[in-house]
C-alpha cells in the first residue's frame, strides 16, 4: 500500500510539472488551448470524400470525412484480406507441392518486408498505368488508368436497384464510381500483407483442429469437401477469429500509413490540422479517440460475431 | 524398375486425382504468364552496366542506379570518410543479435554484453573520445535502421518486463497504470505515436532540454515496444505453473527474490519466440521513421528515386531495400518458428513424465 501511495504522489508531481511546462511552452508559442478551433473554417482541400466537403468547411467536418475515409480503406482491406487469406491458408494445406511453393513464397514475401515499402512499390506502379485516354477496358464495365480505377455504381432507389455504367469521354469519365490510385494503392498495400498474415492464421487454426476429426468424417464416408465444409473449418473458425481480431486491429491502424502516399484519411487530415492551427495537444487528442473509437468498435464487432457464432454452435 | 515406381510416387502429388491434375495446370498456367515478363524485365532486358544514359535505352530494369546509389542507400547522408565506423558499427549489433540466438549464451552476462555493444556503437557513429563527432540528424541508411531496431528493443525490453509485471501485480494503481498504458500504446497507430514524441515532446519539456529527432523517435520506440513486449512477457507469466510461486511463497522468498529468481528466468523462455516477432515487427516498423523526417534505409531509397538523373527506377531502389528487410526479416522468423518448435518438443517432454510434469495455470 505505502509503495502505491508513494508512486500516486510521484505521479500527480509529474503530471502537475508537466503541465506547467507545457502551459508555459504553449504561452511562448502564442498558441491557447481548447477545443474552438475545430469549429473554424479548415481552408484546406481533401483529395477525395465520401461525405461533402469543400475547403470553407470546419475543421471538424474535415475530421469527420477522414474517419469515413480511414473506415472505407480499413473495412475494404479487411473484407479483401480476409477472402484472399482465408484462400491462401487452405491452398498452403493442399496436397499438391506446387500450390504449396507457390503460396508459400507469397507469404513469404510479403510477411517479411515492410508495410510502408509495399504500399510506396503499389503507387510506383500504379503511376506507370497507362493514362486514362488510353485506360484498360474490361469488358467497358471497368476501366483501369492512372487516374484511378472507374467502375459502375449500384443506385438503391424506389424503383429498386439501377446500374450506373461509366462512359469514356475522351479524357474523361461519366458515371459509375471511382476510386483514386491513392486509395487503390493503400488498399493493395493492406490487403497484400494482411492477407498474407491471415493465411497464416487461417492456416494454424485449420490446424489446430484434432486430426481425429478429420480421421471420424471419413469414416463416416464424407467427402473431403463436405469434411472441410461441415467439420473442420466451423471449429476451425472459433480458433481463428480471436487472433484473427488482432490482425483486424492492425489494418485498421496501418490505414494511418495512407499519408505516404497522400490518402486523406485521418492522419493526414489531423497532422495537416495541427501543422495549420499548431494545436499539436489537442489534435492528438482527437487522433487518439478518434483510432481508439474504431479499433474498439472493430473489437466489439468481432467480438460480437464471435459471440453469436458460439451460440450457434451450442443451440 | 524400381526407379519407375519412384517416379510415379514422385509424380502422385501432382497428379494424383483430376483435382490435382487441374490445380497442376493453373499454377503452370499462373507461372508460365508471370516467370518470363519478370525475368526478362528484371535479367534479360535489364541495364547492368554504364551510366544513366544506358538504361533509358534498356527495356528492363536499371541496375545501374542500384549500384551508384547503394553507398547512399545504405549509409544515408552519413559522412562518407566516416562510413568505416558505421560499418563497424553495424557489425557489432550483428555480432551481438547473433550471439543473442544460441540458447546457451542466455544468460544474465547478456544483458551487460548488449549494454556494451550499445555504448560501443554510440560512440562509433556518434563520435567522442578519438574520433570526430557526427550530428544524429545525419545518420542514416541501414546503421540507422538497425540502431533504432536493437537500441528501441533493447532499453523496451526492461520496460515491457516492467509493464507486464505492474500488469499482473496484485496491487491495483500499478496494475491499472500499466493496463491502460498498454492499451493506449497498443491502440492507436505507431506513425501516430512517433509523430507525437516528435511533435509534443518538446512541449513536455522544459525549453532548455530539446531532444534530437533521434533521440525523440528513440523514445516512442521505447514506449511501443515497451508495451507489445509486456503482453508477450504477460503470457510467459501466466505460463509459469501455479506451483512455482506457491513453493517460492513458501521458502519465504520476498516478491522481487521471487520475480527475479524463479518466475521471470522460467517466463522469459517461453517467450522468446514471440519476443522474436516483437523483433521483426519492429524491424520492419523502423522504416516508419521517415514521417518525423529521418533518413533510415527505406527514406533513402525512396529520396534517390527524386535524383532527376535517374527518374523513373523507384522500383529498382525499392526491391533492393525489399531484399535486405526481407534477409533480414525471414532469417529471424525462421529462428523463432525453430524455436518454438524446440520448446514445443521440450513440452512434450514434460508431459511424458521425463521432467516432473505441473498444472498449467488456468487462463484468466
Amino acid at each position: 500500500l505505502l509503495a502505491q501511495v508513494v508512486v500516486a504522489v510521484l505521479l500527480a508531481a509529474l503530471a502537475a510539472a508537466t503541465l506547467a511546462t507545457v502551459r508555459i511552452n504553449l504561452g511562448r508559442l502564442n498558441v491557447t488551448g481548447g477545443f474552438a478551433f475545430l469549429t473554424r473554417t479548415a481552408g484546406f482541400e481533401i483529395g477525395e470524400s465520401w461525405i461533402a466537403y469543400n475547403s470553407s468547411d470546419s475543421f471538424l467536418r474535415a475530421i469527420v470525412a477522414a474517419l469515413v475515409n480511414t473506415s472505407s480503406v480499413a473495412l475494404a482491406s479487411i473484407l479483401l484480406a480476409t477472402l484472399l487469406g482465408t484462400l491462401v491458408g487452405t491452398m498452403r494445406l493442399s496436397g499438391n507441392p506446387l500450390l504449396r511453393l507457390l503460396t508459400g513464397l507469397y507469404v513469404e514475401v510479403f510477411r517479411n518486408t515492410p508495410l510502408l515499402l509495399q504500399i510506396l512499390v503499389w503507387a510506383a506502379l500504379l503511376l506507370r498505368l497507362p493514362p486514362a485516354s488510353h485506360a484498360f477496358s474490361l469488358g467497358d464495365l471497368v476501366f483501369i488508368s492512372r487516374r484511378g480505377v472507374e467502375m459502375p455504381a449500384l443506385h438503391f432507389g424506389q424503383g429498386g436497384v439501377a446500374i450506373d455504367l461509366p462512359e469514356r469521354h475522351g479524357l474523361r469519365f461519366e458515371g459509375g464510381t471511382s476510386v483514386t490510385p491513392e486509395f487503390t494503392a493503400l488498399l493493395l498495400g493492406l490487403v497484400a500483407y494482411y492477407g498474407a498474415f491471415i493465411a497464416e492464421v487461417v492456416r494454424g487454426g485449420i490446424l489446430a483442429v484434432p486430426r481425429g476429426q478429420w480421421e471420424a468424417a471419413v469414416t463416416l464416408g464424407l467427402s473431403k469437401f463436405t469434411t472441410m465444409r461441415r467439420v473442420v473449418l466451423p471449429q476451425a473458425v472459433r480458433i481463428i477469429i480471436p487472433v484473427v481480431t488482432i490482425q483486424y486491429i492492425s489494418i485498421v491502424k496501418a490505414s494511418s500509413l495512407g499519408i505516404a502516399i497522400g490518402y486523406p484519411e485521418l492522419f493526414w487530415v489531423i497532422s495537416t490540422t495541427i501543422n495549420i492551427t499548431g494545436h499539436a495537444v489537442e489534435g492528438m487528442v482527437v487522433l487518439m479517440v478518434g483510432y481508439l473509437l474504431l479499433t474498439l468498435s472493430t473489437a466489439g464487432a468481432m467480438s460480437w460475431i464471435n459471440a453469436s457464432l458460439r451460440r450457434r454452435g451450442t443451440a | 524398375m524400381s526407379g519407375a515406381a519412384t517416379v510415379v510416387t514422385r509424380l502422385r502429388p501432382f497428379v494424383g486425382s483430376p483435382l490435382n491434375i487441374a490445380v497442376t495446370c493453373a499454377s503452370l498456367v499462373v507461372i508460365a504468364w508471370a516467370l518470363p515478363p519478370l525475368l526478362r524485365w528484371a535479367v534479360f532486358d535489364a541495364a547492368w552496366s554504364g551510366t544513366s544514359r544506358d538504361c533509358a535505352t534498356a527495356a528492363g530494369a536499371c541496375w545501374i542506379y542500384v549500384a551508384d546509389k547503394a553507398s547512399f542507400f545504405i549509409f544515408g547522408f552519413y559522412p562518407a570518410p566516416e562510413r568505416w565506423r558505421a560499418s563497424l558499427a553495424m557489425l557489432a549489433m550483428g555480432g551481438v543479435i547473433g550471439a543473442s540466438t544460441i540458447p546457451q549464451f542466455w544468460r544474465k552476462g547478456l544483458l551487460a554484453c548488449w549494454a556494451g555493444v550499445l555504448i560501443l556503437v554510440l560512440w562509433l557513429l556518434g563520435g567522442g573520445p578519438g574520433l570526430s563527432p557526427v550530428a544524429t540528424d545525419n545518420w542514416g541508411g541501414l546503421p540507422l535502421t538497425l540502431f533504432l531496431a536493437t537500441f528501441g528493443l533493447a532499453a523496451g525490453f526492461p520496460v515491457g518486463v516492467l509493464l507486464a509485471l505492474g500488469r499482473t501485480s496484485s496491487l491495483p494503481l500499478f496494475r491499472w497504470l500499466c493496463t491502460g498504458l498498454i492499451e493506449l500504446q497498443r491502440g492507436v497507430p505507431f506513425i501516430s505515436l512517433l509523430f507525437m514524441a516528435s511533435v509534443m515532446l518538446p512541449l513536455f519539456l522544459p525549453e532548455q532540454i530539446t531532444p534530437t529527432k533521434l533521440a525523440r523517435a528513440e523514445i516512442a520506440f521505447v514506449l511501443v515496444t515497451g508495451a507489445y513486449i509486456a503482453e508477450v512477457v504477460r503470457g510467459g507469466l501466466q505460463g509459469v505453473p501455479r506451483a512455482q510461486y506457491e513453493a517460492a511463497a513458501a521458502l519465504g522468498l520476498g516478491y522481487w527474490r521471487m520475480v527475479w529468481l524463479i518466475s521471470l528466468p522460467q517466463a522469459l523462455r517461453i517467450s522468446v519466440p514471440g519476443l522474436v516477432n516483437v523483433g521483426v515487427v519492429f524491424f520492419k516498423d523502423t522504416s516508419l521513421v521517415v514521417v518525423i523526417g529521418l533518413t533510415d534505409l527505406l527514406a533513402a531509397v525512396s529520396s534517390g528515386a527524386r535524383d532527376t538523373e535517374w527518374l523513373g527506377h523507384d522500383v529498382e531502389g525499392y526491391l533492393f531495400a525489399a531484399m535486405v528487410y526481407f534477409v533480414f526479416c525471414s532469417c529471424m522468423s525462421r529462428y523463432a518458428a525453430w524455436l518454438e518448435r524446440r520448446l514445443r518438443t521440450r513440452h512434450d517432454r514434460v508431459a511424458t513424465g521425463i521432467v516432473t510434469p505441473s498444472e498449467p495455470e488456468p487462463a484468466r
